[in-house]
């Protein structure tokens, strides 16, 4: 799995090496390790016999170690395990033109005790998970949606309706229902417009602050595009007009001395 | 010339199995010019007759002419466009909007009727400084006494220089001295600018200060009497 990574500097861990370590790019710069120097991993310390190009993956940050050393740490580290022969996982590395699933099979069927993953089921595994999480999120921002959506809504009600006065007074003096509906939709798409950049500037803030937590494993979490920018932005907007038109019609529509008369 | 006509004025509100007559056919001429009171107790009728004559309210019957313009068949629209252009509301609490400036409250109804910013400003100032507030123009209502934010009302009232001025108990929130200087210095619009005006009011101080008074019980009037 890991035989395509190219060192950069140093050699690749080879069979009767001992306290010898290959060491990914991100760890390495992190430990400030150099070939033939020291590293300390889990409280042992092994000499550093290459470092790994980097690859934008996990193994960045990893280091390999040889077989009976990791296993003396793992067992140093779990001392209720008494098997000294345990193996957690084999990768088979098939031949060109072999069929792997065939293959995966057979070794299921004639080796006891062992269970094989192939790669079609490894594949329908991980994208089991993808979904299972991304329904998740996704009920998460539709539960999310919902409850802002509620509030904005019932601020624009509040907001209109604490201003019925207002309105009756601006319709004693001539204007009209459509002029108002006019004045009180534009300041609620105006609430959306800058709510939304508001909250749209906290976001980015969280997602760069996120990001940069992560950068040093290489990894993105969100990537920032013009449509993730500009679609809350809109729907911020619409939103709130759409919250807005109901109570500013409403009031609109009001008898200008009914209006009046509210406290 | 008459300026406001009524012609068997009415308005019955509903209450459940009771109806009241609030304004009960009613003939009332109202001259240009003039500077006129109604009084009357509450309850007597006086302030559903303002809103009616201010194109406020709809009448139940009867007719109401403003400046030539007959009201009774006109849609929502058109009774906005009536009280844009010929009519001015002052009102007991003020009713100025808290985050303008005076100079802009009185600018509003010329916004309503699309006057250019600049000319808008011009006349704002200018109806500000016929109630004698040119230094108050860049104030809040917060920041005006009783009797200043009143006058602003007044400019507001004034700025579009309508053929009639409604006020609803004007002088309701305001002190003896105050109530003196308000209703002197409306009887000096009237006699200067010849701006008519009809002042709703149950305060003798007030309307023995008009020069018209008209006395209204039941919806009807009660009585119409010119002073001299």
């Amino acid at each position: 799995m890991f035989k395509d990574i190219k060192m950069s500097q140093g050699r690749e861990l080879k069979a009767g090496d001992t306290d010898k370590a290959v060491v990914g790019s991100v760890l390495a710069t992190q430990e400030r390790s150099n070939v033939g120097g020291p590293i300390t991993l889990k409280g042992k310390t092994y000499e550093v016999a290459g470092i790994m190009d980097a690859t934008l993956g996990p193994t960045d940050a990893w280091a390999f170690v040889p077989y009976q050393d990791g296993l003396n740490t793992f067992l140093a580290a779990n001392p209720f395990i008494k098997d000294v022969q345990l193996v957690q996982s084999i990768t088979v590395l098939p031949k060109p033109g072999a069929d792997i699933e065939a293959l995966a099979g057979t070794i299921q069927k004639d080796i006891p005790g062992v269970k094989t993953t192939s790669p079609v089921q490894a594949e329908k595994q991980i994208s089991q998970m993808t979904t299972i999480f991304s329904a998740i999120i996704l009920g998460i921002a539709f539960i999310a949606l919902f409850v802002g959506g509620l509030s904005v809504i019932n601020t624009m009600i509040m907001s209109v309706s604490e201003r019925r006065r207002e309105i009756g007074l601006k319709k004693a003096i001539g204007a009209t229902t459509s002029t108002i509906l006019r004045e009180y939709l534009g300041e609620a798409a105006m609430i959306g417009l800058f709510a939304g950049a508001v909250g749209m500037l906290a976001g980015l803030l969280a997602i760069s602050a996120l990001n940069r937590a992560t950068h040093a494993n290489n990894v993105v979490i969100f990537a920032v595009t013009s449509t993730v920018i500009l679609g809350p932005v809109i729907f911020a907007t619409i939103l709130a007009s759409l919250a807005g038109l109901f109570p500013a019609l409403r009031a609109a529509r009001l008898n200008p001395v009914d209006a009046l008369k509210e406290e | 010339m008459s300026i406001v006509t009524t012609e068997a004025l009415t308005k019955i509100y509903k209450m459940g199995d009771t109806t009241i007559n609030a304004v009960d056919g009613l003939d009332l001429s109202i001259d240009k010019g003039e500077f006129l009171s109604i009084m009357g107790t509450s309850g007597s009728g006086k302030t559903t007759l303002l809103h009616l004559l201010g194109c406020l309210d709809v009448p139940t019957a009867g007719k109401v002419n403003i400046d030539g313009v007959e009201t009774g068949d006109l849609s929502g629209a058109a009774l906005a466009s009536i009280r844009r252009e010929k009519v001015g509301f002052i009102f007991q609490e003020y009713n100025l909007l808290p985050v303008l400036s005076a100079v802009e409250n009185v600018e509003l109804p010329l916004r309503y009727l699309k006057v250019k910013p600049a000319e808008r400003r011009r006349r704002a100032l200018e109806a500000l400084e016929k109630v004698g507030l040119s230094d108050r123009a860049r104030n809040r209502p917060s920041q005006l006494s009783g009797g200043e934010a009143q006058r602003v009302a007044i400019a507001r009232a004034l700025v579009t220089e309508p053929a009639i001025v409604l006020a609803d108990e004007p002088t309701g929130e305001l002190d003896t001295t105050n109530t003196v200087r308000i209703m002197d210095l409306v009887r000096d619009l009237n006699r200067d600018f010849q701006q008519t005006f009809a002042i709703v009011t149950h305060d003798p101080m007030v309307a023995e200060r008009t020069r018209r008074i008209i006395s209204i019980r039941d919806g009807k009037i009660e009585s119409d009497k010119v002073v001299a």
